[in-house]
């Protein structure tokens, strides 16, 4: 038996546990070089940095995470019968007739967006140096304060820092840092987020905070007398030069004036989640 | 005698992998807040089952790499697995051998505890994130009951693995 190998029972053929346990000494290095690193990612975000570097080496864990929806999919057609298929076939029939519906409806929206798109133009607004990449989500972390949307992305692209990203339900978040293939979203209801806004009707600026996935977002330091109302929707304002102007962020659902403090406590509904999104725009400028 | 070490650790290592995979995969929103972090249940396993193959250097590395998964301040994930893994393995004389059933009651504090590690908002700790938020504790509560309540398939399905795969 070597030494600190642990003993086999005869018996059984367990293992007989008579070895120490872990030397304190080495338990306090790690400790030590742990709150180090989070130290010099709090202070100088290291640990960004890291994250964009590692994201291309962690890559295939990330793609090994999609073998269960493949392997459910696969199971599904497998076991599914005749029957049900014919049944499905149906479905899609009538989803299709639908869908023909809705691409009529487009082409009357497309002449619209024409419309809009001439008068952007006479207004001599400057979109030319705007571009919108499409990204695929890569993983979603399940960090619930400071959730991490990684998106893949093309190495030779002209993504920046700060770039804004889209879904067609509104903001999405700002992207924070840039590997070689994939980039990292700091989302809009992250709690390190704070999003400049105006109200749709009120045209009150202010300041938007996360507060977590899953959470409704807080309007920060609003005055009592602020006039916001609930189910006003509000959009980037643009102050900043970070987020573009006029995004749709959410809706305010709540705004209660507690005693213990100066100032409203305004709750807003975030319309973008990106848990059920896959793929998402960025504003690259 | 080298080979055989390689494969002992090349099974311990790929149910880690496993449990990453199994721990970084996308779920419903109402259900990602509570299932259960496999990879520190299977960090602990393995490190009372062998702890000679399995100790601080492992519970570092893999608390590294969840961080990166995982957007939380760098460092956070191994600072907490190295500190559980600790106290599992000090205490494991007394841990081993008691009921399944107390081994996770006991799994329930540790890993309530743990949740409550990522409360602080370690970025803004003037303006950050309250202990007593009640939606965080109702969360909390419910991922140490996921993680508790796995803790026994877990340990029987790992321990299956360790007997069939592992050669001492």
């Amino acid at each position: 038996m070597l030494k600190r190998e642990h003993k086999v029972s005869n018996i059984s053929s367990e293992a007989i546990f008579a070895i120490p346990a872990m030397k304190p000494s080495r338990v306090v290095i790690a400790v030590i070089f742990c709150l180090f690193l989070m130290l010099t990612d709090v202070r100088y975000e290291s640990g960004s940095y890291l994250r964009s570097v590692s994201y291309d080496l962690i890559k295939p864990i990330t793609l090994l995470t999609r073998i269960p929806n493949y392997l459910f999919e696969v199971s599904t057609v497998f076991f599914t019968s005749r029957q049900s298929l014919e049944e499905k076939v149906e479905l899609l029939e009538r989803e299709n007739f639908k869908l023909e519906a809705i691409n009529n409806s487009l082409d009357k929206l497309s002449i619209d967006l024409h419309k809009i798109n001439s008068l952007r133009s006479s207004a001599n607004l400057d979109l030319d140096d705007e571009l919108f990449l499409i990204s695929k989500k890569n993983f979603l972390s399940s960090n619930e304060y400071q959730p991490l949307l990684v998106l893949d992305v093309d190495h030779d692209n002209n993504l920046k820092i700060n770039n804004a990203v889209l879904s067609e339900e509104g903001l999405v978040g700002r992207v924070t840092n840039l590997g070689f293939l994939s980039a990292e979203v700091m989302l809009v209801q992250d709690v390190r987020s704070s999003i400049p806004i105006i109200s749709s009707e009120s045209s009150l600026h202010a300041s938007l905070k996360g507060m977590g996935l899953g959470r409704k977002g807080e309007l920060n330091f609003i005055k009592k007398t602020a006039s916001f109302r609930e189910g006003e929707k509000l959009f980037t304002s643009g102050l900043g030069d970070v987020f573009p102007q006029g995004l749709l962020v959410g809706e305010i659902v709540s705004i209660s004036d507690p005693v213990d403090s100066e100032f409203l406590k305004i709750e807003i509904s975030f319309f973008s989640s990106p848990i059920n999104q896959d793929y998402f725009l960025i504003h690259a400028k | 005698m080298q080979n055989k070490n390689f494969k002992n650790r090349l099974w311990i290592y790929s149910s880690l992998v496993f449990a990453i995979i199994l721990d970084t995969y996308l779920f419903p929103e109402a259900v990602m807040q509570w299932k259960p972090l496999l990879v520190l249940l299977t960090l602990i396993y393995w490190n009372m089952a062998l702890p000679d193959k399995v100790g601080i250097f492992e519970a570092l590395l893999f608390g590294l790499i969840m961080d990166l998964l995982n957007g939380s301040v760098f460092g956070l994930h191994g600072l907490l697995f190295v500190l559980i893994t600790y106290i599992c393995q000090r205490f494991f004389y007394q841990f081993r051998v008691s009921p399944i059933w107390q081994q996770s009651v006991i799994l329930f504090f540790l890993f309530f505890v743990f949740k409550m590690a990522f409360a602080f908002d370690f970025y803004d700790v003037t303006l950050g994130i309250y202990v007593s938020d009640s939606f965080y504790l109702l969360n909390a509560f419910g991922f140490a009951l996921v993680s508790s309540i796995f803790w026994t398939p877990l340990f029987y399905l790992l321990r299956e693995l360790r007997r069939r795969k592992i050669k001492l």
